[in-house]
């Protein structure tokens, strides 16, 4: 009798001992579920470069797929110059010189947007660049040095001043290209005008926080589920793809931040010594040589964030703190002797991580 | 009636338990794996911390994948640019390689927190 009790009492304890470990196990289990279902994450090719979402929220797997969507939408149908069922496309093939010719507000509103960073930028940055980059090859691997003649025959069908947007007869957008041989490639913004687009889906979303990265741009939304920053890592111009020299940590907050970086390292060949790449200077046709090999921009919008980066570059250091300061955007720029310039705005937020490169105060 | 032995007997088999939990937990997160996606969709996926060469096929082209001491990176691609040749071997989590050409993605899965949210 005793013996048979003890037993039970034996049996009992070890019941309760496996209930309170199953407890746990459901604790501990349910608890990294919940964790982990707040990030969503996914890595793919959008727009002829690499496109990284994170998301955090609800209904995460959807939204992912919203943002491709309307990532290949915009390039498909918008603004790729090779597809050929986008309005760019169908605008460059179809104008007649001098006759207005119309197109979507939408487009017209890029447009727009791109002849006031020409303006602004002195007439560096064209979106009409495209003979000159076509003759260059740099993007395809070509890779052929033009002679003087080339040059001269590329750069007389670049010319943004050719280009002005009104509104036809019936009040719709128009544009009008006073010359035959024209045309429009948003390379130097379609990265921007595309994280532009992501945060209006963003800030319509019922997502808490967001970082949509498509080939240097990236858009900065809401907050991590931790409230912890956003670590975005500069790449290092003269290192290995892939390889970071420093780090902005930014906080987004719901008005979105947009960060876009360009540099000489991105498409590139090298002969007999000499880089050249891809950011075409449309004046002497010549890759910019200003001294910049690499510029990130932050401000509050993705087209000026793409387009600014691309312009520091072609401007150099000097010339373009004026037009970040009347855009109100911050920059991390990379001269070629490694020094770092960084302004006021984003002092504290940029980490040196490879010190190679010297921090200008 | 429960004597002082039951009780400790009850403290052990807790104890036993626990510690079985926390074998079970980390043996479960046996470490990173790499995982292959062709235009969004998971293709292939191996453990990081096994030696391999793979022949990645896709409808592009094809790629060599090599891991080995617990990194992972491309040897060999029929791609025009080869910059997924030319890109840093990965080993943390978050960290990709990508062929554009191919539209492949090979990215490092685990449970560690990336190192930077974009770059």
């Amino acid at each position: 009798m005793l013996m048979h009790e003890k037993k039970k009492n034996i049996f009992a304890a070890f019941g309760i001992c496996l209930m309170i470990v199953a407890l746990i196990s459901v604790i501990i289990v349910s608890g990294r579920k919940k964790s982990g279902n707040m990030e969503y994450k996914s890595t793919g090719i959008s727009m002829g470069t690499v496109l990284n979402i994170t998301v955090y929220g609800e209904h995460g797997n959807e939204s992912i797929s919203d943002i491709t969507s309307i990532l290949d939408n915009l390039e498909n149908n918008v603004i790729s110059w090779r597809s050929k069922n986008s309005q760019v496309y169908k605008l460059n093939n179809e104008y007649k010189p001098g006759i207005p010719y119309e197109i979507s507000s939408e487009l017209a509103g890029y447009i727009r947007a791109a002849k006031e960073l020409y303006e602004v930028g002195d007439g560096m940055l064209d979106i009409t660049v495209r003979p000159l980059a076509d003759l260059w090859g740099i993007e395809d691997g070509k890779n052929h040095i033009p002679d003087k003649n080339e040059l001269e025959a590329a750069l007389a069908k670049v010319d943004m001043q050719m280009l002005e947007i009104t509104k036809d007869e019936t009040y719709h957008e128009a544009v009008i290209i006073d010359d035959e041989a024209l045309s429009i490639d948003f390379g130097a913004v379609g990265k921007g005008i595309a994280i532009d687009k992501v945060y209006e889906y963003l800030k319509k979303s019922d997502l808490k926080g967001a970082c949509v990265s498509i080939g240097g741009s990236v858009v900065l939304y809401g907050e991590k589920p931790d409230k912890s920053s956003y670590r975005i890592g500069i790449k290092n111009p003269r290192g290995s793809y892939g390889e970071v020299m420093g780090v902005l940590e930014l906080y987004a907050a719901k008005d979105g931040l947009f960060i876009s970086t360009s540099g000489d390292y991105e498409k590139y060949f090298i002969k007999d010594g000499v880089r050249y790449h891809h950011i075409l200077n449309p004046q002497n046709g010549y890759p910019a040589d200003e001294g910049i090999i690499s510029a990130t921009i932050v401000c509050g919008n993705g087209l000026i964030s793409d387009g600014l980066s691309t312009l520091a570059i072609l401007l150099g250091y000097e010339r373009i703190l004026p037009v970040l300061e009347k855009y109100d955007a911050d920059a991390v720029i990379i001269d070629s002797d490694m020094n770092v310039y960084i302004t006021d705005g984003l002092t504290d937020n940029f980490i040196l991580e490879d010190e190679t490169y010297r921090v200008m105060e | 009636m429960i004597k002082k032995r039951d009780i400790i007997l009850a403290v052990v088999l807790i104890v036993i338990g626990i510690i079985m939990m926390i074998c079970i937990s980390l043996l479960r997160k046996t470490g990173n794996r790499v995982l292959v996606y062709e235009d969004g969709r998971l293709i292939s996926s191996y453990e990081l911390a096994e030696d391999g060469e793979y022949e990645i096929k896709t409808s592009e082209g094809s790629n060599t994948l090599i891991i080995e001491d617990g990194i992972a990176y491309v040897s060999k691609a029929d791609c025009p640019d080869k910059i997924c040749v030319k890109m840093k071997a990965i080993s943390k989590t978050g960290e990709n390689i990508v062929c554009i050409p191919h539209r492949l993605v090979v990215q490092i899965s685990g449970d560690g927190q990336s190192e930077y949210d974009a770059k």
